[in-house]
């Protein structure tokens, strides 16, 4: 890769639990907010920003283009261009691989690159049975056409169809998510006491994180006007999680086999994050010190039936192209979609074989890493998983705390619905 | 163009003729007798002219059709029958018009107010453009007048009478969808098609019938003699409960309505032209039209130096006063950053914003989206993050000296050097609190007034370093967000809590002397005060009253010592409005003299209406005691004239503006005899009731 990209500085809003304080937040409210929050906090005249994009996969029919909605929301002038991009689960890392592209070919200066999501706020939509019905009775003129029409409706009609499920749900190989992980589960014989283990330590991380106020430094709180209400703090991570407890639940997408859980998966949830990109002319012009550069990223694909797998796939993609490895990288973000998958992805790190089993290019920069440099504040098993944010929100954490840690190299990994993986490598001056 | 036309542009294209109002060296178009000249010129040559086959009147001002008389007229008639003359006139031009042979369009293109309405409803079609700058007013009864072209006529018979009746009444403004709603406009079109769609009218020919919209039944209800007379008496009902019936205007528009609805004839025009005459001669009218006049100064006034633009604003302190002006300034296009110590704080000032919002949104059938814009530009923090861009900030916290210093000093580091830093204390030093601040000349108070949506007045205090860039940035910004600033000088309590702090420590005596709290009260009510002086304790709240009582007394020697009036309610923990106790019981928005209480604390309860005498010593015991008050400011000049103390007191206070402010009223009452009263008065109840220098002098004169 080129030229390095900075990551000036970013913000998140709480992630709350789909169906809770923000079931009546909107996935664009909840861009703007991080998005005129970060603007407010940085020295850059609105006026200079080149472009917004913003990703998100359930496109809210009220805000097509969701990116454009979320910058004039926050305040940005009118004559700066927005996008929406969209990679299903790591839309919100895609905002900001596309930022890059433009700052590294010359088109922008200053990018702000998000990702919004409002689960909550996905609808439940009528069956095309109901649309026809609806049309044809349209059609009809007179009485008897009419009666005609409305004798044929059938009250199967008016069963809904729940757009979450159908989105959670792979149309090529035809697994929900779950499955999927369930198979990576069996494949890579990953037991269950593993599984409920990473999500008890997932759940203990973050609660340290929002304890210790590490998560206050990348978490602007948000006004929900229909409860009054400020929420500044994730709803998700359970401080009195315990092993018992996770161990009660019975398999969800296996009921007799399986080791797969709600309580060993990431929740359905809303929440939004954005980053402010920047080139290396505009960060010496501003006088900035960026949290940290962008050097490498890439994205790969793999059967849809393994898509947990996809960081695997990915991070040597973007070790790759910077001729590094993963033994160099000194703390590591890999999205918990399921605990499953993530521990199948340590497992091929860990042993090239299994890696080539699965046919991964570039193995060879693969290697065992330490579990105590994975996901430090835990990950989306208890903060959630807002599924067009969670890819920029771990870009986020990781940046902060190579900043914090004062580490060097760093890696954000994250497993894409419909069997791809995307990773983003890191470097902080 | 005809030379003799200066501000009309007559022209005739394909057989119409087009009337374009295009007042010369003026803003808007008004009617002056130039301009009633005009048209009645151009007029006749209509008339005249048999090839015509319809008219348009237009304006080539932006977004102004015709806003009505000119104030300057209206204010300088002061015989009656001159006015009625004047009324006359212009009902002749307006009949003239009506009485075309062919179709008259008014082509409204903004603001149609007053006269300007008056002359489109006698026309035949009236259209307005899509644009929200469209605003259709009849506001004569706000200056103490009614409608007198013929308004109190035409509108009655185009619109029915109860709408007629809430837009004469009231004088409020309404907006093209809800004229066409109710049949007030016969279109609405897009901004440049106005005079297209004016031909297409045109084209349509002279009415046949009255374009009612309203509902069948209800223009049948509206024709029956009972029911007519429910309507004129729940309107009068309504009149009396809004201005205690001080203002005549309303109460005369609603009898020549009643007189004449439905029966218009030459008897009616002459009853509107009369009643004008008589009202437009009245000290109310003058009283409200020079209110009108100074409030109009200001706004246009700006001071010598060009102001600094301020968009982004910052607010530190989430309470009341602090959740007031954020909802003021989001409304008025500023972003706005509100700090305070604690969430918990912020989550409420913000909801304060929020409810704001939505009960306008409620009332004024706004969209949900313009509530969330709105709230969209409004962001928070307990830290000093994101304050470099702000132009402004402005303090509403607690009144305390040290702490406000602090405070201010704090983000002085983290807004840009040139941010102007104001506070909104109400009675503090404002060259004191700028001490430690660095570049002190920035410093400045602007005292807005509770509830900041609804009172108009901002103070500006000009410290001692104060510079001059920074009180002509703060008067423009004033301005910007519709305010109505006047400058005062850095003196304790300035100009309205001062005088404010005398009434209310002289009405605690006045009911130690033995007179009935609700006596008091229900006088000062009387006398056109929005609220009696022991409901405004309760209403700013027993603890500040006194608070600010005691510093007042401290800060002045002849100050009254404050009474031990509020000791007893202090020591009851009852703080007035706030926790639902003070003098008052207060449920929602009902309140009940709390009898019992005020019993206990060995006052008054008598409960008969005051006599006249009484009445006068409550009047001018508290009355002339502020105006005593206002004139010895001037003298102090704590401010520059009595216009200023007008307008501070009516629209910081809601004192009586029927009676054209205090400094008017003192006038009225003869300075001579005022100051012969104040001593007489001082002999009797304490020495602050001495004529203070500045009214010796002046009634002298």
């Amino acid at each position: 890769m080129s030229t390095p990209v900075a990551i000036v500085d970013g913000l998140r809003t709480p992630f709350v639990k789909a169906g809770g304080e923000f079931s009546f937040v909107s996935a664009q409210e909840l861009g703007r907010v991080a998005t005129a929050e970060l603007l407010a906090q940085s020295q850059i005249d609105p006026n200079h920003v080149d472009e917004v994009i913003f990703g998100n996969v359930a496109q809210p029919m009220d805000a097509t283009n969701i990116g454009r909605v979320v910058a004039l929301q926050a305040g940005l002038p009118m004559n700066i261009s927005a996008h929406t991009v969209s990679r299903n689960c790591a839309s919100g890392m895609q905002s900001i691989a596309t930022g890059v592209d433009l700052i590294q070919n010359g088109r922008s200066h200053i990018v702000i690159a998000g990702g919004t999501e409002s689960m909550s706020n996905i609808p439940l939509i009528f069956p095309k049975e109901m649309s026809l019905f609806l049309e044809q009775l349209a059609k009809s003129k007179t009485f008897f056409q009419k009666l005609k029409t409305v004798s044929g409706f059938h009250f199967s009609y008016l069963k809904p169809i729940i757009a979450l499920v159908q989105g959670l749900k792979d149309p090529f190989c035809g697994l929900s998510m779950g499955q999927t992980a369930q198979i990576l589960a069996n494949e890579f014989s990953i037991s269950r006491d593993e599984q409920d283990l990473f999500a008890l330590h997932s759940h203990q991380k973050a609660t340290h994180a929002m304890e210790s106020g590490r998560f206050d430094q990348e978490v602007t709180p948000v006004f929900v006007s229909k409860l009054k209400k400020i929420i500044q703090r994730d709803i998700g991570p359970r401080a009195n999680q315990t092993l018992q407890a996770l161990e009660k639940l019975k398999p969800f997408f296996d009921r007799k086999h399986g080791s797969v859980t709600v309580g060993n998966a990431c929740p359905i949830t809303d929440g939004a994050s954005a980053l402010l990109l920047m080139s290396e002319e505009k960060v010496k012009e501003y006088n900035l010190q960026p949290l940290a550069w962008i050097r490498s990223y890439a994205f790969g694909g793999l059967d849809p039936k393994r898509m947990g797998l996809g960081p695997a796939v990915a991070t040597p993609l973007a070790l790759k192209s910077i001729s590094k490895s993963l033994s160099s990288m000194e703390l590591i973000e890999i999205n918990e979609a399921f605990a499953a998958q993530v521990l199948s992805v340590l497992k091929v790190f860990k042993e090239p074989s299994l890696a080539k089993h699965v046919g991964i290019p570039h193995a060879e920069l693969l290697s065992e890493v330490d579990p105590s440099i994975v996901n430090v504040h835990g990950g989306a098993i208890a903060l959630g998983h807002p599924v067009g944010t969670s890819g920029n929100r771990i870009v986020l954490t990781l940046a902060k705390e190579l900043q914090l840690r004062n580490k060097k190299w760093g890696l954000a990994s994250i497993c894409i619905g419909g069997g791809q993986g995307g990773a983003m490598i890191l470097e902080k001056n | 163009m005809d030379k003799a036309l200066q501000h009309i542009d007559f022209q005739i294209l394909d057989g119409i003729a087009y009337l374009g109002f295009d007042m010369k060296d003026k803003a808007v178009n008004i009617f002056t007798q130039d301009t009633i000249d005009e048209l009645s010129l151009c007029l006749r040559k209509v008339f005249s002219n048999s090839e015509l086959h319809g008219v348009i009147i237009y304006s080539k001002k932006k977004d102004q059709f015709i806003a009505g008389a000119n104030i300057g007229d209206i204010a300088s008639i002061k015989d009656p029958s001159v006015g009625a003359d004047k009324a006359r006139e212009g009902q002749d031009l307006m009949e003239s018009i009506e009485s075309l042979k062919i179709p008259v369009v008014a082509a409204i293109n903004g603001s149609c107010i007053g006269g300007g309405l008056e002359l489109a409803l006698a026309c035949t079609y009236r259209i307005t453009t899509d644009s929200d700058k469209v605003r259709l007013q009849l506001p004569e009864v706000q200056l103490g007048i009614l409608p007198g072209f013929g308004g109190t006529q035409r509108l009655p018979k185009w619109i029915g009478l109860q709408n007629a009746l809430d837009l004469i009444l009231t004088g409020r403004p309404i907006m093209a969808k809800k004229a066409y709603r109710i049949g007030l406009i016969d279109d609405i079109t897009p901004e440049p098609l106005l005079l297209e769609t004016a031909k297409k009218w045109i084209s349509v020919g002279k009415r046949k019938a009255f374009p009612y919209k309203q509902p069948l039944l209800l223009r049948f209800l509206e024709r029956i003699k009972p029911v007519q007379k429910i309507i004129y008496h729940l309107a009068k009902k309504s009149i009396i409960q809004k201005t205690g019936g001080n203002y005549p205007a309303p109460l005369q528009a609603l009898d020549v309505i009643q007189k004449t609805f439905r029966k218009t004839d030459a008897f009616s025009y002459d009853l509107e032209a009369q009643k004008l005459g008589s009202l437009v001669a009245s000290p109310i009218c003058k009283s409200l039209v020079q209110m009108f006049q100074w409030t109009e100064e200001i706004k246009k006034t700006s001071l010598d130096l060009p102001p600094q633009p301020i968009s982004k604003t910052a607010i530190l302190g989430a309470g009341v006063m602090g959740s007031g002006i954020a909802h003021l300034f989001t409304k008025m296009n500023k972003d706005v950053r509100i700090k305070d110590v604690s969430l918990e704080a912020i989550e409420k000032g913000m909801s304060f914003i929020f409810d704001t919002f939505n009960k306008e949104r409620v009332k004024k059938k706004l969209s949900r989206r313009y509530v969330q814009n709105k709230m969209g530009h409004v962001s928070f923090t307990t830290n000093n993050k994101g304050f470099r861009k702000c132009q402004f900030v402005i303090e509403a916290i607690v009144e305390d000296m040290q702490v406000k210093q602090k405070v201010l000093s704090d983000i002085a580091r983290f807004v840009s050097p040139d941010a102007i830093i104001a506070t909104n204390t109400s009675a503090l030093s404002i060259t004191e609190m700028a001490g430690p601040i660095p570049n002190p000349e920035r410093v400045v108070g602007l005292h807005f007034f509770n509830p900041v949506s609804r009172m108009p007045l901002v103070e500006i205090i000009q410290g001692d370093q104060t510079s001059e860039q920074t009180v002509s940035t703060v008067y423009a910004f004033a301005l910007s967000v519709g305010k109505i600033p006047i400058l005062v000088a850095d003196r304790p309590g300035f100009l309205v809590n001062r005088i404010l702090g005398m009434y209310l420590a002289e009405a605690t005596h006045l009911a130690q002397d033995g007179i009935s709290i609700k006596d008091i009260d229900y006088t000062m009510k009387k006398f056109g005060m929005p609220m009696g002086p022991f409901e405004l304790m309760d209403e700013v709240g027993i603890d500040i009253a006194s608070h600010v009582g005691k510093f007042l007394g401290e800060s002045f020697g002849y100050f009254p010592t404050p009474s031990n009036i509020l000791s007893p309610l202090l020591e009851a923990g009852r703080l007035g409005r706030k926790n639902n106790l003070g003098f008052y019981q207060h449920k929602g928005n009902h309140k009940k003299l709390d009898q019992s209480f005020i019993k206990k604390m060995g006052l008054s309860t008598s409960s008969q209406t005051p006599d006249d005498k009484i009445e006068r010593v409550i009047v001018d015991r508290l009355v002339l005691l502020m105006g005593n008050e206002a004139y010895r400011c001037l003298g102090e000049n704590v401010v520059r004239s009595e216009r200023d103390i007008d307008v501070g007191m009516v629209l910081g206070t809601g004192f009586a503006p029927f009676r054209g402010g205090l400094a008017h009223y003192m006038k009225s009452r003869n300075l001579e005899n005022v100051k012969t009263t104040l001593t007489a008065y001082s002999a009797k109840y304490g020495k602050h009731f001495e004529p203070c220098q500045k009214l010796i002098e002046l009634s002298y004169r």
